[in-house]
């Protein structure tokens, strides 16, 4: 290389470098531009949302749209959270109630079957991931018609209950699949230490293993958490009233009745809804992306 | 009878060694059994049976007539398919086509790049709902940002309903589609980006290689198996996505923007025809399994 280089002249070899510099320059330039188009692109219906739900009935059905709320308000969310309108908190209780004991139940098994899973080799474990990663993709719209049916079979048609077992069901293949990677990651000299201590397996998984694995399936339990809290297919189908409806349906319900005249209200609903989640999945970004990630850099 | 008491000692033996690990993924398995596999095998049976929750609530058997009636005399049938390859395939392609521009981005060295890390993944955890409520506000045929930009800078000259017409509606569909699903393709391929080596990079920039080259010599050929897949996982829950369609028009105006997930949820809630609804989850779950085989086995061969 040197040699090469060493033969055009000076001044020439100058002058290549600096065109190389400003091109570098502008393709720099070109990727700032991209990345923030790409945050306008993705800011501005969560913003447009936030900002239209702090103005009074005048301003958001105004002829001219504005960023900056003039008559700022939050009588829109006094609506939402009160009984004249949605009623937010019951249905919240609910959805509350649901995600929670999904979560845990979801957290429980799945931490058990990873636990196998990625510490033993034996017959139909091979036959179980792929069933995980199967059932991963047929949920939903699929088999909506049976959780119908199963639901009305037991009596528990419009309850939590159904819901919770719905939720466990969504969570349990993608949960196990990404707790799978995190033991994996926790050397096994742990558990064979513990062992050779006198531990029986139960015993090493509980002392040794779980403390140290603790942060993971808490992180794996919020998870399981905000893929029910987000659910609208089952709760949809399977609850008619305030017993068990979530928080997803009467937002939707609220929609088709008062869109046209109600719009700050459904809207800082939406706002209400949104909350929970955006926190706790920013506070998890890391546990979880690189989990969820991790798993099509191996399949 | 001696061998099979050989045998069966010997799967006794084998269950005894690996008592433990069974006892651990014992749970799960049973759960999954229950309401993970049993709902679907369910739902395959109930689809050879007439069931009209308001007529009867007990199943009758028919054999293949709720298929019959689908495939010759159902009048929306043929578009619900169609309209479902497009949105798969729409869906499906912007997604991956922002992701991957937006995994390019992220996978170099600028300055803000964490906060925007964060910042893209809030459409991907925002409820659908609420999803649903943000672009219907925006383009609401009379308040909206949409028409009014629009408008202001010339691109239009009256108001358009957009979810209300038929060749409005997909590309909206699509928009917020793509708004909401991109990130979680970025990441997958991102994560792929992360995988190759820098000195490759390092050795095509000595060589005076351009950045459109490296581009179609290193990273795109590289990151082909992780794309593979990750296109396949995006088409088949964007096939399933009953959501994003439900929340935004309801399959509506009219069928126009049914699909399979959709459609099910409409003859089995709206018609209180389970058997047909079970009979159109039936035949969707079957093609994507069938695609999915097919085209797991078309990209292996390639490898």
């Amino acid at each position: 290389m040197n040699t090469v280089t060493s033969k055009i002249p000076d001044q020439q070899w100058r002058k290549l470098r600096q065109r190389r510099l400003m091109i570098q320059n502008i393709i720099q330039g070109g990727n700032y531009i991209g990345l923030i188009l790409l945050s306008i692109f993705t800011l501005f219906p969560i913003l447009w949302l936030v900002v239209s739900s702090l103005k009074g009935p005048a301003e958001i059905f105004s002829v001219i749209p504005t960023w900056i709320p003039r008559d700022f308000t939050l009588r829109n969310y006094v609506w939402a959270l009160g009984a004249t309108g949605p009623n937010l908190p019951v249905f919240m209780k609910n959805t509350l109630l649901a995600s929670t004991f999904a979560a845990l139940l979801t957290g429980g098994l799945s931490a058990l079957a990873a636990y196998a899973l990625s510490r033993f080799t034996f017959p139909g474990r091979r036959m179980i991931g792929i069933l995980l990663l199967l059932f991963q993709m047929f949920k939903g719209p699929l088999v909506i018609v049976t959780w119908y049916r199963l639901a009305w079979n037991l009596g528990i048609l419009d309850r939590i209950t159904i819901l919770v077992l719905a939720y466990a069901a969504l969570g349990i293949p993608i949960c196990t699949w990404l707790l799978i990677g995190f033991f994996k990651s926790i050397p096994e000299e742990l558990d064979e230490a513990a062992m050779v201590d006198g531990c029986s397996r139960f015993k090493a998984l509980y002392k040794v293993v779980l403390p140290v694995a603790a942060p993971g399936i808490a992180a794996i339990v919020l998870f399981a958490f905000i893929l029910a809290w987000n659910d609208y297919i089952y709760a949809l189908s399977l609850t008619s009233s305030a017993r068990a409806k979530t928080i997803q349906v009467v937002l939707s319900e609220q929609l088709s009745f008062f869109g046209q005249t109600e719009w700050g209200g459904i809207m800082a609903a939406g706002v209400i809804t949104t909350i929970p989640v955006v926190v706790l999945f920013l506070w998890l970004e890391r546990y979880l992306v690189s989990g969820l990630s991790a798993g099509a850099v191996k399949g | 009878m001696r061998k099979n008491a050989e045998l069966l000692l010997h799967w006794k033996k084998k269950a005894y060694r690996h008592r433990a690990a069974y006892l651990f993924v014992l749970p799960a398995v049973v759960y999954f059994a229950i309401f993970g596999f049993y709902p679907l095998a369910s739902s395959v049976w109930l689809s050879f049976n007439r069931l009209n929750i308001l007529i009867s609530p007990v199943p009758q058997f028919i054999g293949l007539q709720n298929y019959w009636y689908l495939f010759t005399r159902d009048h929306h049938f043929w578009l619900v398919f169609k309209n479902t390859l497009v949105w798969v395939v729409g869906s499906t392609l912007l997604q991956v086509v922002v992701g991957f521009l937006a995994a390019l981005l992220l996978n170099k060295k600028l300055r803000g790049r964490t906060i925007f890390r964060g910042i893209m993944l809030v459409p991907w955890v925002t409820p659908i709902v609420v999803v649903g409520i943000a672009w219907r506000w925006i383009l609401d045929p009379h308040w909206g940002l949409m028409n009014y930009y629009l408008q202001r800078f010339g691109i239009i000259s009256d108001y358009i309903v957009w979810l209300g017409r038929d060749d409005t509606v997909w590309p909206m569909l699509l928009l917020a589609s793509t708004w909401k699903g991109y990130s979680y393709m970025c990441v997958m391929i991102l994560a792929g980006l992360q995988t190759i080596s820098k000195d490759l990079y390092e050795a095509a920039s000595v060589e005076g290689a351009s950045s459109f080259h490296t581009f179609f010599k290193i990273t795109l050929p590289l990151i082909r198996p992780i794309l593979a897949i990750t296109l396949l996982v995006g088409s088949i829950e964007t096939w399933n996505n009953f959501r994003m369609i439900w929340v935004m028009t309801e399959g509506g105006p009219g069928y126009s923007t049914s699909v399979l997930s959709t459609y099910v949820f409409t003859k089995t809630f709206r018609e209180y025809q389970f058997g047909r609804g079970a009979a159109v989850a039936t035949f969707s779950f079957l093609f994507v399994l069938i695609f999915s085989l097919i085209y797991l086995k078309y990209t292996k061969a390639e490898e």
